[in-house]
């Protein structure tokens, strides 16, 4: 017994591990959708340390628990010098107080040839002050089976009446095929890409300064009618009411669905593993809504770098983010992505090979220029985030698909919720 | 009385229908993880799904191995969780010999207040720990997360001991005492050893417990060094894009040190679950 008990404190004691060495600069990072990108960020990292004589801790974290571990180190007052967010959450971070300005490392980049894309600023601007660096740009383009089209003996839909007679072909023609793979379930992407819908309806959430829920209108209502519709009627399955975000990812990749509109994950799953759908498939803009009011809508977004302001390397933490942003070497890193992230540099976009060597690309540059950010038709505020983080909008495409309510009601409900949410 | 013969016909059918349904009910996900990780990521989105891998690989397996940290992480959760194994098993022992077989005030309180430790939901602690945590300046370091581990390990180890040590015949401390023993060295010699197999059920679910804990893990770790393999797991999600068939493979290989414990282990479990819920 005496051997055991000395033999399993020794273990114990070689087990014990120590604690680790705080780094001088500390940076969270979202995943940039490939290993190797990642690497290479963290790499840039260190060379970056060992350039300015400072040890850095480049510390990728999955988007699905970042929101948490934030939470509770801000709460615990160990707010890492550099992290990094989705574009929205600027917002609230900044409402929280918590975020430096950065506005002069947004002079610098908008001083780069061609700037900046506008579009993805306003989502990082708090107050009149940049409280976060947008440093890629999302689109959401819609992905179409050219296959099953010409099937049907139909083209690319251009508009949304005609994506909606495309899908009703298609079902026809094949009643097992997903025509038209929008999520309504309570997924983050549900709630973007209902948004995009009623957007191109020429429907918006709030008045141009965001003061003002606009909500309910007749544009808005049309929207959800035609998810109602087309729901109803089958092109939208009633299996999308329990998708998560890798839902319409999932009915793509499968070749179980003929529309989709997702950012170019898809595409680059497709281009390491199946080049027949790959070949198959086109990337058009969203189909415009009807009418005078009716547009092409998409949401753009982006992932942005922020900065604590209880950092004790100010100096430090902007040094990572012009390095960073140093065109010559972020080009690799978007290079390095292969297409998920747009560069915030329109120059690099006309310039890379990447994008203007593949037709598939070729529409992506002008989605992020006119794209729109949550919040639309105003400026993103702490109050569109609350209402996003809600999942109002998709709760009540559910009381209209799964209750039974009209478009009507249900967009009263989510203006009445909107309303409820709006931060002092 | 006599069974009839339909009875005896009846009987082994029906309980072979029973043992195959629990068998597939038990043994469907694993299937399915492990043929999962040996298929491409083509064929993992193949529609239909398929049964078994069309074309095997171990491309995965190989990701896994040789071309992430996986490996390092589960090294990490093996620390952790044996450093934690160890320091419940050896605090549950001290705190529930006294609640079993002494007589002193607050004994039950004291016994239900265990419990209530074990019952505090991690998603309500974890904020409170991290301030702790935070405090002594132990964020990101396996020995933090190893003092987060024992809130929840501790109580229950106590919690299970305690049952077990009343199965143990009073008469056997009460020789001892008359032998000249101390009440630690009743514990050590005389209990402890008779209460093996309550003791390596308890450190089998602590060990468990450590490996298989995920929130704590996530929010109090962070960094390659220090990181569990629950979370390095949460890697391969990104977005909306998961990488399905390293998924699988990793979960493969981070089975297979509790299994084969579980395995070794299994005499020692079913004695130890026994005793302990049939007398406590």
């Amino acid at each position: 017994m005496k051997k055991l008990v000395i033999a399993l404190l020794a273990t114990a004691a070689f087990m014990l591990p120590h604690g680790v060495q705080a780094a001088d600069l500390t940076i969270w990072a979202l995943q940039a959708f490939n290993q190797k990108a990642d690497d290479r960020i963290t790499e840039m990292a260190q060379e970056f340390g060992r350039e300015r004589g400072i040890s850095v801790e480049y510390t990728i974290v999955p988007a699905n628990v970042l929101n948490e571990r934030l939470a509770a180190a801000i709460q615990g007052g160990a707010l890492p010098d550099v992290f990094m967010q989705v574009s929205p959450q600027v917002q609230y971070y900044a409402n929280l107080g918590v975020t430096m300005p950065l506005g002069d490392i947004l002079a610098q980049m908008r001083s780069v040839e061609g700037g900046v894309y506008e579009s993805t600023v306003s989502a990082v601007m708090y107050d009149g002050k940049a409280l976060g660096i947008p440093l890629e740009v999302d689109v959401v383009p819609m992905f179409a089976r050219k296959d099953l089209l010409q099937e049907v003996g139909m083209n690319l839909p251009t508009t949304l009446e005609e994506l909606r007679a495309a899908s009703k072909a298609i079902l026809e023609k094949d009643p097992t095929i997903t025509a038209f793979g929008h999520p309504t379930g309570t997924a983050n992407d549900s709630e973007t890409l209902t948004r995009m819908i009623v957007w191109s309806f020429g429907g918006a959430m709030f008045n141009p300064d965001g003061t003002q829920v606009t909500w309910n209108s007749a544009e808005t209502v049309a929207g959800y009618q035609f998810i109602a519709d087309m729901f109803a009627e089958g092109t939208i399955p009633r299996s999308t009411l329990s998708w998560d975000d890798a839902g319409n990812n999932t009915a793509y990749q499968t070749g179980r669905a003929a529309f989709i509109m997702n950012p170019p994950s898809v595409y680059q799953w497709m281009v390491d593993n199946d080049p027949d759908l790959l070949a198959d498939t086109a990337l058009i803009p969203i189909p415009r809504g009807p009418g005078e009011k009716g547009r092409s809508a998409t949401m753009i977004s982006s992932f942005a770098w922020m900065v604590s302001k209880d950092t004790k390397r100010p100096d430090d933490a902007k040094a990572w983010l012009t390095y960073f942003f140093e065109p010559k070497r972020y080009e690799e890193v978007i290079n390095t992505v292969g297409g998920r992230w747009l560069p915030i540099y329109p120059a690099l976009y006309t310039s890379m090979p990447l994008f203007k060597d593949n037709p598939d690309f070729a529409q992506l540059g002008e989605m992020a220029k006119n794209g729109v950010v949550d919040g639309y038709a105003g400026p993103p505020t702490a109050w569109a985030s609350a209402v996003f983080n809600a999942k109002v909008v998709t709760q009540s495409i559910q009381r209209m698909l799964v209750d039974g309510e009209s478009a009507d009601a249900a967009v009263a409900w989510a203006t009445a919720e909107i309303e409820k949410l709006k931060i002092k | 009385m006599v069974q009839g013969r339909t009875e005896r016909l009846i009987r082994p059918i029906a309980t072979a229908i029973g043992v195959v349904l629990a068998l597939l009910w038990a043994l469907a996900p694993i299937y399915w993880i492990v043929v999962t990780s040996l298929k491409t990521s083509r064929e993992v989105y193949s529609s239909p799904p398929t049964l078994y891998p069309m074309r095997p690989t171990f491309s995965n397996f190989e990701a896994a191995l040789f071309k992430s940290n996986f490996l390092q992480f589960v090294w990490n959760s093996a620390q952790v969780a044996i450093a934690v194994t160890l320091i419940s098993a050896a605090i549950g022992a001290l705190a529930a010999y006294p609640v079993a077989r002494m007589r002193f005030r607050g004994r039950s309180v004291a016994a239900r207040t265990i419990v209530t430790a074990y019952l505090l939901p991690p998603s309500l602690l974890f904020i409170p720990l991290f301030l702790v945590l935070q405090s002594l300046g132990l964020m990101n370091t396996k020995l933090g997360l190893i003092i987060a581990y024992l809130t929840f390990t501790v109580p229950f180890c106590t919690w299970m001991l305690i049952g077990y040590f009343r199965t143990i015949p009073i008469e056997l401390d009460e020789a001892a005492v008359m032998d000249g023993a101390s009440r630690f060295q009743t514990l050590t010699r005389v209990v402890l050893p008779i209460a093996i197999p309550g003791l390596a059920v308890v450190a089998l679910f602590a060990f468990t417990h450590a490996w298989n804990e995920f929130l704590y893990a996530l929010v109090f770790v962070h960094s390659n060094d220090t990181k569990t393999f629950t979370a390095g797991l949460t890697g391969l999600i990104m977005g909306d894009t998961f990488i399905w068939g390293q998924l699988m493979a990793s979960s493969v290989i981070a089975i297979v040190p509790i299994l084969i414990i579980y395995i070794v282990a299994q005499k020692y479990i079913v004695e130890g679950l026994a005793a302990g819920s049939v007398k406590g």
